[in-house]
């Protein structure tokens, strides 16, 4: 994330200037969000495998044509699967991960609900 | 020879161990006290041999003795001694002989404090930490022998450690954390023995347990600190905290840790919520085992991970499941016959008044517990998904920070409201009629601060850093109170522990939420002589120079930073080249400071006089690991006191 | 009064999480596999190292069964598997093995199979990598099989050895041949 006020007026020293700040933002969170796959415990911003620049040079190039994020993500995916994808995608078969954490709060909820009102003291 | 003695003193260690499972447990079936009370000698000759080991494998390393496979493996003739020291650790096999070393020092600890409580009580203590260290000397010796030989062809130079690891970090990290991570098996013994003594006794183990809980905490505290700021500065990434399972493996102890601590002062103060404290600690020990089965399995895909062995995995895992599957087990089976404790013989589920501090740990330990559990959910989901559809799947930042920042966020609003509440007795208009005014400072400055110093604003910042105000006034105010009345010296260490820890967490939370909103990255080609711009800084890159070291070579950039004409910092990164396995690596260089960081991390020529360069702003990241060592200060004056 | 139900709660979760690791300790999570099998081979139109004229598209994957290894001179790998794909290559002629040269030069990959031996039916030229990004290549070598219809049908990962080929590709290599 960064902070309009801080984009220099001077984009010539980047390795992916961008005129738009809107296109810097987007390029900046998709290369974050992706993996790599050779590197793997590194992001597509960090890592330097061959790949990890390739990839991100065509992103810039995606982003440049103002594709939509959605479109980029798929582009990837489709070639290096959902494990490229730091974000896990919302779909039926990771219902578990997204909704699971609801599952547990509302667990939580009623452990609490029932501790604070439902338990009476009472001799054992 | 050495090393053999070293490998001798190991097999001593396992069979004493053995004897400690054994005679001092058939000493309490028997009540036999003089059975009973070999436990102690026990411990204290584990330790000494133990000891020993340790200190035969550091003297292998040092007199680099690459006749000896793990020394060979993680060390070097050219290698500087401090990190022939700290290369001990830095593979699987000396690693688990740092964590059983660690596990000796707090048995005896234990062994030594626990002459003033009940005979029967401490052996099971000690006899729970048998079987802990007999497990864990089992799997060295069978499957991770750190003293395993070469002979007869040992290697003439060992193939040294790796470069990331050499670096002071690697000396204090592992060492601190595992004290965090063994240290929590001790909450974990005494919480056995309560179930295990459950329908007999009526012992205060909940104020025993106390000091053994702060201190385990504190360490994994700063364990954690510390391997978050090594990665910051030694990565190159500007990165602080990445959601890695081995990295998530030592967070959720932590966040166990805090609920325990809470948990285990109403269980001492007011004697309910046992078996829930009970249940908490058995936890926290298990994420500790799981953290380390996920280091060595091969199971997950990590930065830390040691080389994999399935051998070693199915044995660690087995010992997961037997010494935790065991303790729920016994959870299950005696945790209802917890007796009454306290003033008034309470039953362990009295009821509670709605806005009471009992209410406000409660909430506070569920959903921390809620959020421990969508961390670990998220962490072997991988796995659960891999085992259901073959498929690879990731599971990273995005959805940690989705998921579990609005879990915590109720925890935060509670934690001034803590100390400020009363125990058994509804505060609710005295505490809204003390904090009304923290409140709305709170919200006006999270509004007016970042619009004033930033000109925007956000509403993550406003609430992140709306809460972190909200915290460090509400813990002001009640140190002011306190202190005003029982005067500066009349503070009791514990009280001093909770406005440290508070306070510590509240600078955490502000240097968290500013950072993440308002750090800038640049991805830069430059060549000497140009200037760049970050935030108000004007960065020169003056020049590149080659350089050398003791085992390595590369090239030194020299860059001044200024801001508004002036001069501020000469920094100076490198890339380094290491001969020994040619793996290269950056160094970097920070300008640190208190509201600040000005990092540059140098990448690779890119040709024509061009280099790759990332330079980043990081505000208030200083803050956070700040926030670390006062929340670990605050543990371990809490531990300091009150030892009744 | 917590029910004996609910204090079971927890060991049974932990023995559900343990079966899961357990499991978990047979799967591999570092390989990973191809999201293109079953689907049609990505088209490409790319020159051969060996004739730089000739142009060559995905088609050429028609009506036979074909081999597809990628590789590059500056991966030492390669080179160890270079001498199997010689000897699979003079064993059994009729198989149809195409290579790709990934992200390399023009005059380093000719040089390689001129000293190292050409093993290959042709030899496509891929030299900004993007052919292999979309095959999801990210670690040469690599090999793919590719059936009569032009259908990515398997990938392996890493040198080619002996075993690997032997017991597991040429018998899928055999069905795929007779297949329709």
């Amino acid at each position: 994330m960064k902070n309009e006020d801080w984009i220099p007026d001077d984009t010539s020293l980047d390795v992916y200037p961008f005129q738009d700040i809107n296109q810097q933002i987007l390029f900046s969170k998709i290369i974050h969000e992706l993996r790599c796959s050779v590197c793997q415990n590194q992001n597509l911003s960090d890592s330097m495998a061959p790949l990890a620049v390739d990839l991100r040079n065509e992103i810039y190039q995606k982003v440049q044509a103002n594709q939509s994020e959605q479109q980029i993500i798929e582009f990837v995916s489709s070639r290096y699967g959902e494990f490229a994808l730091y974000n896990p995608p919302l779909q039926w078969n990771t219902a578990f991960l997204w909704v699971g954490p609801f599952v547990l709060l509302v667990i939580g909820l009623c452990v609490i609900a029932h501790r604070i009102g439902g338990a009476q003291s009472s001799p054992k | 020879m050495i090393p053999e003695l070293g490998h001798f003193a190991l097999i001593l260690a396992l069979c004493l161990a053995g004897l400690q499972c054994v005679l001092p447990c058939a000493g309490i079936f028997k009540k036999n006290q003089a059975w009973m009370q070999t436990a102690r000698s026990l411990v204290l000759g584990q330790c000494f041999f133990i000891t020993l080991s340790f200190l035969c494998l550091g003297y292998a390393f040092v007199q680099d003795d690459f006749s000896v496979a793990y020394v060979a493996q993680s060390s070097n003739a050219s290698l500087p001694w401090i990190y022939k020291i700290s290369g001990i650790w830095s593979g699987h096999e000396g690693s688990l002989l740092l964590w059983v070393f660690l596990l000796s020092v707090w048995m005896l600890a234990v062994s030594l404090d626990s002459r003033r409580l009940p005979l029967i009580f401490s052996t099971r203590v000690l006899v729970v930490l048998g079987m802990i260290a007999f497990g864990f000397l089992l799997f060295l010796w069978a499957t991770s022998n750190p003293f395993a030989r070469f002979l007869p062809l040992s290697p003439i130079d060992g193939r040294d450690l790796n470069p990331i690891l050499q670096d002071p970090g690697l000396i204090f990290h592992p060492p601190v954390l595992y004290m965090g991570y063994v240290g929590f098996s001790v909450p974990f013994a005494f919480a056995v023995s309560a179930l295990w003594g459950a329908r007999t006794e009526e012992l205060p183990w909940a104020k025993w347990m106390r000091s053994w809980v702060l201190a385990a905490f504190g360490f994994l505290t700063i364990g954690i600190a510390l391997g978050s700021w090594w990665a910051y500065y030694e990565l190159g990434w500007g990165g602080w905290w990445f959601w890695d399972p081995v990295e998530n493996a030592s967070f959720m102890p932590w966040i166990v840790g805090i609920a325990l601590i809470h948990s285990l002062m109403v269980s001492d103060k007011r004697g309910i919520f046992q078996s829930w404290t009970i249940l908490l600690s058995i936890i926290a020990f298990a994420l500790s085992l799981l953290g380390t089965f996920l280091v060595r399995s091969g199971i997950l895909t990590s930065v830390h991970a040691f080389a994999n062995d399935p051998k070693r995995g199915v044995f660690l895992l087995g010992f997961l499941l037997l010494v935790i599957g065991g303790a729920l087990a016994l959870y299950a089976v005696r945790a209802g016959l917890l007796p009454p404790r306290g003033a008034r013989g309470r039953n362990d589920d009295a009821k509670i008044e709605l806005f009471s501090r009992e209410t406000a740990i409660l909430v506070s330990t569920v959903f921390l517990l809620v959020g421990c559990a969508t961390v670990l959910l998220g962490t072997l989901f991988p796995l659960i998904y891999d085992a259901f559809t073959g498929q690879k799947l990731s599971v990273g930042f995005p959805y940690f920070n989705a998921v579990f920042i609005p879990l915590i966020i109720p925890v935060l609003v509670l934690i001034p409201l803590g100390p400020l509440s009363k125990w058994g007795h509804n505060a609710c208009r005295d505490i809204l009629k003390k904090i009304k005014i923290e409140f709305i400072v709170s919200l006006v400055l999270a509004m007016l601060l970042p619009w004033i110093f930033a000109k925007t604003v956000s509403m993550g910042v406003v609430l992140g850093l709306g809460l972190g105000i909200w915290i460090g006034l509400g813990t002001f105010k009640s140190a002011f109170d306190k202190i005003r009345q029982k005067g500066f010296w009349g503070l009791s260490k514990g009280a001093w522990g909770m406005i440290s820890a508070h306070g510590g967490m509240a600078i955490l939370v502000i240097g968290v939420t500013l950072v993440s909103y308002y750090h800038v990255e640049r991805d830069l080609r430059i060549k000497p002589h140009q200037v760049l711009e970050i935030a108000d800084y004007q960065i020169l890159f003056q020049s590149i120079e080659p350089i050398e070291g003791s085992n390595y070579i590369g090239s030194r950039g020299y860059f001044l930073v200024s801001k508004q004409g002036k001069q501020v910092a000469d920094l100076r990164p490198e890339k380094r080249t290491f001969v020994a396995q040619g793996i290269k690596m950056t160094e970097t260089a920070i300008d640190p400071g208190m509201f600040r960081d000005i990092y540059i991390s140098l990448g690779d020529p890119l040709g024509g006089g061009s280099w790759s360069v990332r330079i980043y702003y990081k505000p208030f990241v200083r803050w956070i690991w700040a926030g670390g060592l006062l929340i670990a200060l605050g543990s371990f004056l809490g531990a300091w006191g009150r030892r009744k | 009064m917590t029910p004996r139900l609910l204090l079971l709660a927890p060991l049974c979760i932990f023995l559900i999480i343990g079966g899961f690791l357990w499991k978990g300790l047979a799967l591999k999570p570092q390989e990973l596999p191809s999201v293109l099998i079953g689907q049609t081979a990505p088209p490409f139109q790319l020159s051969t190292v060996e004739d730089p004229t000739r142009h060559v598209t995905e088609a050429l994957f028609q009506g036979h069964v074909t081999i597809l290894n990628i590789w590059a001179t500056w991966c030492s790998s390669c080179q160890t598997e270079h001498e199997l794909w010689m000897q699979l290559a003079k064993k059994q002629d009729a198989l149809f093995l195409v290579g790709l040269n990934y992200h390399d030069g023009l005059e380093d990959a000719k040089n390689w199979l001129k000293n190292l031996g050409n093993p290959y039916r042709l030899t496509l030229f891929d030299q900004n990598g993007r052919v292999g990004m979309d095959y999801g290549v990210y670690g040469t070598p690599e090999t793919f099989i590719i059936d009569k219809r032009g259908v990515i049908r398997h990938r392996h990962v890493g040198p080619m050895d002996a075993m690997v080929w032997q017991e597991k590709l040429l018998p899928m290599i055999g069905v795929l041949e007779n297949e329709k």
